[in-house]
């Protein structure tokens, strides 16, 4: 008898999913009534199968800068690229049967609008399967537009400075309002031209996901931790004088502990989830010798069922879209799976 | 350059089947499903849930080597109930999992932007 044995009925699990918070770009939710390895196969989908666009392919006209152009051209890969949907506006796929439509987690979904190239029957690339950017920046030119007391300063080339030929797709150049209006630079650097300095080039942005190069993943972070699940002695917390439950509060890094209200000090809370398991036995220990029974006070574990997820996203992608997409390609591989199984049990049957 | 073609890592080759099935010699009710371009994370996903079966005797997965795109999954299972239907059960349930997730993470975004619109903007 396997220890997870569960009657049939109980087998399938009824997961919940509760939003902590969603901002422009980061997102932080909860998924309950679930286990480690759904979590995890989210976790993995969300960094290396969502499809995304990324540039490529780099052909080079002219590139006297000082940088040389294969590091120009991994730059170039590196800039997430976004494709934005406009609906009426955008031109979609017509050889996307009704089921492959359905499959997809939505009409935003890069997969309305372009196809892998190799799934393509052009030669090489073309509108469906691929987007082409443009650089030229030459030195000479642009020095002559930028005020007086920077005319000695080397230019940086960035990402404005990349034309897309098509309307709905375009480089990211900050991944929210506040880093727009933090930045020094107008968007991201790719490379500096002093006088006399000229790069022409043009690019080719192709559709692919994580598993091939990390350029295509959508996120910069994508993480999840068991939930802890925190229980006080509340009654022996209060018996304490109160120098004592300072000390309590003072065993884990300032904001880890606290008090549940700060004028009255009688009843300590956790004021930070994400950190307390790594001092659970530190407060477990001083609250026993703290203890008239030599009994600790405070139990916390981590759930084996209840996960929160943090993610991040780059800008190519909605962050809520980064995960609805890693949830549709976790049900595209079981589809699959299950059509698979039925084909083994036929041959076997 | 004879490097193999990036996706071959995860798109199937020609003609290839996603799974293949192979009985077990000695032991009856058990077989490794070879599953074709996946990884941890089906193969863990699977494992998983196939131990949730209480018919299931044993689950382990293995990835043979790296550069194989290959995920093997053993199953045995009590006399009665074969592997394939055990593995056709743990599938299923998974896929009614991720359909409840996919709901629930579409309800909460909707509920969260609502909420948002309703807090008035901060200056
Ligand atoms: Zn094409």
């Amino acid at each position: 008898m396997s220890c997870y044995s569960v009657a049939a009925d109980q087998r399938a699990r009824r997961p919940e999913v509760e939003v902590l918070s969603l901002e422009e770009n980061q997102m932080s939710f909860e998924v309950k009534k679930t286990d480690a390895s759904m979590a995890n196969a989210l976790r993995r989908v969300i960094i290396a199968e969502v499809v995304t666009m990324a540039i490529d392919l780099v052909t080079f006209e002219e590139n006297t800068s000082c940088i040389d152009d294969e590091i120009i051209a991994h730059r170039l890969g590196l800039i997430p690229i976004k494709y934005a949907f406009k609906p009426g506006k955008t031109k979609l796929r017509e050889d996307v049967s009704n089921d492959e439509a359905a499959a997809m987690s939505s009409e935003r979904d890069i997969q309305r609008r372009f196809r892998f190239t190799r799934d393509c029957d052009c030669d090489g690339y073309c509108d469906w399967c691929a987007c082409t950017f443009k650089l030229h920046v030459k030195y000479d030119e642009v020095i002559k537009n930028v005020p007086e007391h920077e005319k000695n300063q080397p230019y940086t080339v960035t990402s404005i400075n990349l034309e897309s030929d098509d309307p709905d797709v375009f480089p990211v150049h900050f991944v929210s309002e506040r880093e727009r209006n933090t930045s020094s630079e107008p968007g991201i650097a790719i490379v500096k031209l002093a006088k006399g300095q000229e790069i022409k080039l043009s690019c080719i942005a192709k559709l692919g996901c994580g598993k091939e190069h990390a350029k295509w993943t959508p996120v910069s972070k994508c993480v999840f931790r068991p939930k802890p699940t925190i229980s006080w002695d509340d009654n022996a917390v209060r018996a304490l004088p109160p120098n004592l439950r300072n000390i309590i509060v003072d065993v884990c890094p300032a904001g880890v502990l606290g008090y549940e209200d700060e004028r009255d000090r009688t009843s300590i809370v956790v004021k930070n989830e994400a950190a307390i398991l790594d001092f659970t036995k530190d407060i477990q220990d001083l609250t026993k010798q703290l203890s008239p029974q030599n009994k600790p006070m405070f139990h916390a574990s981590a759930s084996t069922t209840d996960f929160v997820f943090e993610v991040e996203s780059l800008g190519g992608v909605p962050v809520d879209d980064c995960v609805l997409c890693g949830l549709n390609e976790i049900k595209r591989k079981l589809t699959n799976l299950q059509v698979a199984v039925a084909e083994v049990a036929a041959e076997q049957a | 350059m004879n490097a193999p073609e990036r996706h071959r890592s995860y798109q199937l080759d020609e003609g290839q089947a996603r799974m293949t099935y192979e009985p077990d010699q000695r032991v009856a009710s058990a077989g490794t499903f070879t599953i074709n371009k996946e990884d941890h994370t089906v193969g863990n996903l699977l494992r998983m849930q196939l131990l949730r079966d209480g018919d299931t005797r044993f689950a382990g997965y293995q990835l043979p080597h790296p550069l194989e795109h290959v995920c093997h999954v053993k199953v045995e299972t009590a006399p009665g109930r074969a592997p394939v239907e055990v593995m056709g059960g743990a599938v299923t349930d998974l896929r009614q999992e991720v359909e409840l997730l996919d709901r629930g993470f579409r309800d909460e975004c909707a509920r969260a932007r609502e909420e948002a619109d309703a807090r008035p903007m901060e200056t």
